[in-house]
């Protein structure tokens, strides 16, 4: 039976906070939440962490094996030399500016990836009546510390290409900085498709096909310089599935391959309005929700 | 063969027939999210194309001109859905182990390994048919599909697939038998999508390897899901001896799960209930 679920924002206890709470300072209230968070997500830790010497031997074994799309790169370069430009320590910064973003993206919102779930056992109950926004519980009851390997992949592969970079040149300065800031503008970028892939669940509950096409297709696109495909793709890339706007498009005036200095600027406006818009659509989202019972 | 043999024979194959068959059926409820993920494939073909188109040499490289490299991916992309893709036999086994519902499919009066690879074969029967085939229709839209004139070309390259097929599913098998000693599948099976990618030549041909890593990838199971299929498709490669290595791991990889089934069942620990 599935019990439409509308009123919990009448019922449920954020909702009956006092005026009091309302006009606490906000730095109170934040500390509470980083509190509340810390809490969960260490309790989340805590139960993954149990059997330590699996969860490292796993962790190593995914770095090394999970390095696939790199190798292939690696491979393909090895053999044909730079592509439209890009070598091989070029295109593995970039690989590893949009791993690590993925990495973060794991981290912390690994629950996000694994929405189907909540949706499909009727989980998703339980969230709507803690005293908290459902998506920070959501979020901070699963750190995906299981999956550090592609945050892991990213850092090796960062630390390879890096002086390579460094030496030639290619990197100078304050670009170190921008690559951060690239790297923090992938991780939400990642957030914001994810966070709406998810929220698209609350109308078709099945997402793990959608998940394939709106992030592990791009994430794999993004994986090379977006200037080997056809122009209404590469669009695509920037705009519909914007992953490749946190990697590609500032890396490719850091690494001097195009561009202007507003491609460090695109990012930094476009990952607000997209996490807004992702926030927007989970909100519509939850208030339509129906479960499916538990 | 005695009537006794070739009756009890029928029965394998009728058995076979039947799982095979529940296999694909149940999968024909998935149908609209398969084709969001029929898309997503779509996208990820046109990825190698586009990557391929731009790296490879006009003149091409080895026996590979700039074209056969694009058929050679689009072939992979479509075929890859009955070899690799979209194959549960590892989650289904670990997750009856998981809920003790194991027990009671051991307990059946059929062959386990059989019954697993039965019914896995005819989920990827489907997966090719209404997933793979689709897939191979999208990419023709940019890159116009090979299609061989030879019928034995034809009979070389599905036979080899069929092979393939099985060969995958029973490297899933031994995967999902795994979960009797441990809970935890996630790692091993990461370890076996990584090699089926890399030594399997799904994106690209083996020759692109150094040459210590094409050698290994030819001899291993791997190269037989993917790059001996589309070789033989192309006509780049005579379909006797790849099928004889073929079924030589397939018969290989069959006595390896076996063995491994039956200590699995004397070490079998119900958790659930």
């Amino acid at each position: 039976m599935r019990v439409r679920v509308r009123e919990r924002r009448a019922t449920s206890p954020s909702a009956g906070v006092g005026a009091s709470e309302t006009t606490a300072p906000v730095l109170t209230r934040l500390g509470r939440a980083a509190r509340v968070y810390w809490i969960l997500a260490s309790a989340s830790l805590r139960g993954k962490m149990q059997y330590r010497l699996d969860f490292l031997g796993s962790t190593l074994i995914q770095t090394i094996m999970g390095a696939d799309t790199i190798l292939f790169i690696g491979a393909v370069l090895w053999r044909f030399g730079p592509v439209m430009g890009w070598s091989i320590t070029d295109i593995a910064m970039l690989y590893a500016v949009s791993r690590m973003g993925m990495g973060i993206y794991m981290l912390f919102c690994n629950e996000l990836d694994r929405f189907e779930i909540y949706m499909v056992n009727g989980d998703f109950d339980t969230l709507l009546i803690r005293p908290w926004p459902t998506l920070f519980t959501l979020l901070a009851r699963g750190v995906g510390i299981d999956r550090l390997a592609f945050l892991a992949q990213g850092m090796a592969v960062a630390a390879l290409a890096g002086p390579r970079l460094a030496a030639t040149g290619a990197i100078r300065g304050w670009d170190i900085v921008w690559l951060l800031a690239a790297v923090a503008w992938s991780a939400l970028l990642y957030f914001a498709v994810g966070l709406a892939t998810a929220a698209v669940g609350f109308w078709i509950v099945r997402i793990e096909e959608l998940q394939v096409f709106t992030m592990n297709a791009p994430s794999t696109a993004t994986a090379y310089p977006l200037d080997i495909y056809p122009s209404w793709l590469r669009r695509v890339f920037v705009t519909l599935l914007p992953l490749g706007l946190g990697s590609y498009v500032p890396l490719r005036f850091i690494l001097d391959k195009g561009g202007t200095a507003l491609d460090l600027l695109w990012p930094a406006l476009a990952c607000p309005a997209a996490v807004w818009a992702a926030l927007g659509l989970w909100k519509t989202g939850e208030a339509h929700y129906a479960s499916t019972g538990t | 063969m005695s009537r006794g043999g070739c009756s009890s024979v029928r029965a394998a194959v009728r058995q076979w027939r039947v799982l095979a068959g529940k296999g694909f059926v149940q999968n024909l409820q998935y149908s609209a999210s398969h084709i969001v993920n029929t898309i997503a494939s779509v996208v990820f073909g046109l990825i190698y194309i586009c990557l391929w188109r731009a790296v490879t040499p006009e003149s091409g490289f080895g026996v590979y001109s700039s074209y056969l490299i694009v058929q050679y991916i689009c072939v992979n992309q479509t075929t890859a859905w009955f070899t690799q893709f979209g194959m549960k036999i590892r989650h289904r086994i670990a997750q009856s182990v998981r809920t003790g519902r194991i027990a009671v499919e051991l307990a059946r009066p059929v062959d386990f390994f059989c019954y697993r690879m039965a019914f896995e074969y005819g989920a990827q029967v489907y997966s090719f048919v209404f997933r793979g085939l689709p897939v191979g229709v999208g990419l023709s839209f940019f890159a116009p599909l090979h299609l061989p004139a030879s019928a034995m070309t034809w009979l070389g390259a599905l036979a080899s697939l069929a092979i393939g097929a099985y060969i995958g599913i029973a490297l899933g098998y031994l995967v999902g038998i795994s979960s009797f000693w441990t809970n935890e599948i996630r790692t091993l099976s990461w370890v076996l999508f990584s090699l089926a990618m890399f030594l399997g030549g799904l994106s690209m041909p083996l020759e692109v390897l150094p040459r210590p890593l094409e050698l290994l990838a030819k001899a291993s199971p791997f190269a037989h899901m993917s790059y001996y299929p589309a070789r033989i498709y192309l006509e780049l490669s005579e379909p006797g001896p790849i099928l004889a290595a073929g079924l030589a791991w397939a018969a290989i990889l069959t006595v390896a799960a076996r063995h491994i089934t039956s200590r699995a069942r004397r070490r079998l620990e119900v958790q659930g209930g």
